[in-house]
């Protein structure tokens, strides 16, 4: 290994004009800039007053130094050339203070906080994000005078700075008027702030919403207009202040997917494969705490995809596909959810290896094989079954499938699974945008309340009981079958009823609606006759229906949990406790 | 194996981009020092194959610590990373026993290059 | 075992609580199901918009009868750092016992489930009730692993 780089060195020396950070998302690091910027600035602020009052020592000039070199490298990365080449003349003239050269004389300490005046301004509209155009050419040419004046002072004189540099430097700056020397105290626009102070702000909010459905409930009794109105402005007010929040939380999904490429690589590299990650959709956003959530699922899916989906390259040159696999993150909304897809080109999932591994895990015999591919599909979603044929350092142990699903549903979304063999599996995961404060309908049960979410919600039909005592009901031309909603949950029957209302609610399989994959025309169509869990809808049965309700649902703790069939609690503006109905787990029943 | 990297810069901004731009070229950053001091020690330490220094750092200068580094005769070799770009400092660099100097602005393909040629 | 007690009169025992754990008493006509529920699981109620998990004290110690009476419940709410519950004591009554007064009571060795010393005190059996060790069997019995797909 050589030390002759000289070669290289030259070729390094970047051209005037090379984009800063070229192919690098500049935006991405202004929030980090403004903050280190700000405090390069409170620093050299510092260091001028000690240079000014001859308090300086070699350390604090060192420091000064060290600041204005700093925000000119900065600036250079961020493209901020104006405050670049500022603080390059001042970076100079330091320098020159650094070794001796010149003394810290009023007429310089007074150039410098000039300067840094303008440079504060410059950076601030960085922050505002106004355009950098000013000339900053006046400031680094009075920086070069009174270093000229000084240079060329008699020795033991540079303290005093000839008449003509004196002028300069005591001129009022013939600067543009666009670059502020206000020298009043400014506060950076962008803050840092913990998550945790958002989750308090959220949970204030949350207890917000309730108190003001409880002075709702009060206005209907009252005639008072001024009361209502002024309800009806408090709601405005707080619809605002939640929205204001919400979007504060929301990160882009790229935050997550940022380190895959590598994830990616040193699986598959592991693993002898090829594989190319694409992602689609990274810049839709998500409130924190699911993107946080969704970090070891999603880590999880692509370990099971490169590790058991994605066929060695012999495998696959011999299936005619090409050498490296490819794996597909797709993002995009749906309505109030995000669909999170994550496909794979591999060989797909062995269905009657599924069967046969769930069957030795405990499950029923003839409800396995009575399965269709969608129902088994889901099987490796179950706690000690896996498609893997071996065990890999990374996946394949038996956990992992039944976690992710886990973590899903508690995330308030759901998961679900589409294959075809040889052509690839896909890994769809439905969630909502935002957690907390979700719409939902209350529903009545023997003397027990209920909230549904909306968004799962098809419609609500009142029927009478005559109409659904097979245990399916006829909604359009499909049987939708049946469940009572109470039973579901544990609750004794209560009196037979005349009527009911039925909730229709889209279940677990929303592959009618999502595009499908399609490697090499093969579609992953489940085949053969759908069973009517397959259409998609379950019908939950409850006594009555009420309000729309926007509740804040706050997680579940112990003692109670880890209920089944319920995912979260609210409290009601008159202090009833309210559990959130679990759609996906009540619906999903039929797998059982 | 992917080569892991010492990262020496001692300003947060510098690491978070220069960071950035490795992981993308498959590098491991393996550890981050805030000066020169600091880098020493990490480089004994964390032994990477790659250790990049910021020649403008407070208690230690990256040209010290790449002197004291080639003393210390490890495998890693040292790449000065700063944004004066004038010839005396690279000169001085290469004699320090850097192999490769990058320039500020950090730009994504010639990092990446100058690593790769390493 | 010092500090003030709060002492609930079951039917046939007095259990005793220090006063410091006590967030609250509430009454409560009707608690909400709590899905699953078994045991003395005696559903949910809120203490300051707080959902509170509600047991049977009654039921805990294996009186059953009275205290699934309906009517306005007495809730007993104890929280610690970590965990809050609700202690539904029916119709019971509550009384208070100062440190002062039992500050030179001898404490001996828990006799039931539940509880986790005995302090006699002027002829007066007195449990100190182990919340704790309820929270911890409710827990339990409200878990439904791997009770769904």
């Amino acid at each position: 290994m050589g030390r002759r780089m000289w070669g290289v060195v030259k070729t390094l020396l970047p051209p005037a004009s090379y984009p800063p950070f070229s192919n690098m998302d500049t935006s991405k690091y202004k929030a980090l800039y403004l903050q280190e910027a700000g405090e390069h600035v409170a620093g050299i602020e510092q260091g001028l007053l000690a240079l000014e009052k001859n308090l300086a020592d070699s350390a604090t000039v060192d420091a000064l130094f060290r600041h204005y070199h700093s925000i000119k490298g900065m600036s250079a990365s961020m493209g901020y050339v104006p405050i670049q080449k500022l603080a390059h003349a001042q970076e100079d003239l330091l320098d020159n203070i650094r070794s001796k050269k010149l003394s810290p004389a009023p007429g310089i300490t007074n150039t410098l906080f000039e300067c840094l005046d303008a440079m504060k301004g410059l950076i601030r509209k960085v922050e505002e994000d106004s355009p950098l155009g000013d000339d900053v050419a006046p400031f680094a040419a009075k920086i070069k005078a009174v270093m000229e004046a000084a240079s060329s002072a008699p020795e033991g004189g540079a303290s005093t700075l000839p008449p003509q540099a004196k002028e300069a430097a005591v001129a009022q700056p013939s600067a543009p008027a666009g670059i502020a020397s206000t020298a009043d105290l400014k506060l950076s626009h962008v803050m840092k702030v913990e998550g945790r102070v958002f989750d308090e702000l959220l949970s204030c909010v949350g207890d917000l919403v309730m108190a003001l459905s409880s002075f709702k409930t009060l206005t209907q009794m009252s005639r008072s207009v001024e009361f209502k109105d002024g309800i009806h402005t408090l709601g405005k007010a707080i619809a605002a202040l939640h929205g204001n929040i919400l979007s504060a939380r929301m990160l882009p999904i790229s935050d997550l997917t940022e380190g895959l490429p590598r994830v990616i690589r040193d699986i598959s590299q592991r693993s002898g494969k090829e594989v190319s990650l694409k992602i689609e959709g990274a810049e839709l956003k998500l409130d924190r705490a699911i993107l946080e959530g969704l970090g070891s699922p999603l880590v999880h899916i692509i370990r099971n995809a490169v590790d058991h989906g994605i066929e060695s390259m012999a495998e696959r040159e011999k299936a005619g596909k090409p050498r490296e696999g490819t794996i597909i993150i797709k993002a995009y909304r749906r309505r109030e959810r995000v669909i999170i897809e994550v496909s794979d080109d591999g060989k797909g999932i062995n269905v009657e290896k599924i069967k046969k591994k769930a069957i030795a895990a405990g499950i029923a015999e003839g409800k396995v094989s009575s399965m269709t591919d969608k129902e088994a599909w889901m099987l490796v979603c179950l706690p000690g079954v896996t498609s893997a044929d071996t065990v890999t350092d990374t996946s394949g142990r038996g956990v992992g499938m039944d976690v992710v699903k886990g973590v899903i549903d508690g995330l308030g979304g759901f998961l679900e699974i589409e294959s075809a063999p040889g052509a690839g599996t896909r890994i769809i995961l439905e969630l909502p945008l935002t957690t907390a404060i979700i719409k939902t309908l209350l529903v009545a049960v023997k003397d027990e309340i209920f909230l549904l979410p909306l968004a799962r919600i098809e419609r609500v039909i009142e029927v009478s009981c005559d109409s659904i005592s097979s245990g399916v009901y006829k909604y359009g031309d499909a049987d939708v079958p049946v469940v009572p909603l109470g039973a579901a949950l544990g609750m004794s029957e209560g009196p037979d009823r005349d009527k009911y209302t039925l909730i229709i609610v889209e279940t677990k399989n929303m592959s009618s609606r999502a595009p499908r994959l399609n490697h090499s025309g093969t579609s992953l169509s489940g085949e053969g006759t759908e069973s009517p869990e397959a259409s998609g809808r379950t019908a939950l049965r409850v006594d009555a229906f009420g309000d729309e309700i926007d509740a804040y649902v706050k997680p579940l703790l112990p003692p109670i949990a880890k209920l089944w069939g319920v995912s979260g609690i609210t409290v009601m503006g008159d202090g009833r406790a309210v559990f959130l109905v679990d759609v996906g787990q009540i619906t999903s029943n039929a797998v059982k | 194996m992917s080569k892991t990297v010492l990262i020496a810069d001692d300003l947060p901004f510098f690491r978070v981009a220069l960071k950035d731009i490795l992981m993308k070229g498959g590098y491991e950053v393996v550890g981050e020092a805030t000066n020169g001091v600091e880098a020493v020690e990490k480089a004994k330490s964390l032994l990477p194959d790659i250790i990049i220094l910021d020649v403008v750092m407070p208690v230690k200068t990256g040209l010290d610590a790449a002197k004291e580094i080639r003393l210390l005769r490890l495998q890693a070799k040292v790449v000065m990373c700063s944004s004066l770009g004038n010839e005396a400092i690279v000169d001085e660099a290469l004699k320090s026993g850097a192999c490769a100097y990058i320039l500020k602005p950090l730009n994504e393909q010639t990092v990446l290059s100058t690593l790769e040629r390493l | 075992m010092t500090g003030d007690k709060l002492v609930i009169a079951l039917k046939d025992i007095s259990v005793a609580l220090g006063t410091k754990t006590v967030a609250g008493i509430v009454s409560a006509e009707k608690t909400s199901f709590v899905p699953g529920s078994r045991g003395f699981i005696n559903g949910v109620i809120s203490l300051r918009g707080e959902p509170v998990a509600v047991v049977s004290l009654g039921r805990a110690f294996g009186q059953d009868a009275q205290y699934g009476a309906p009517g306005l419940h007495k809730i007993i709410v104890v929280r610690d750092k970590a965990r809050i519950l609700g202690l539904d004591i029916g119709s019971s009554d509550v009384t208070f016992i100062w440190d002062e007064e039992i500050k030179d009571a001898v404490t001996r060795p828990p006799e039931m489930k539940f509880t986790k010393g005995v302090i006699e005190f002027n002829e007066w059996k007195l449990h100190l009730l182990d919340w704790e060790g309820l929270f911890a069997e409710a827990t339990g019995m409200l878990s439904t692993d791997g009770a769904h797909v």
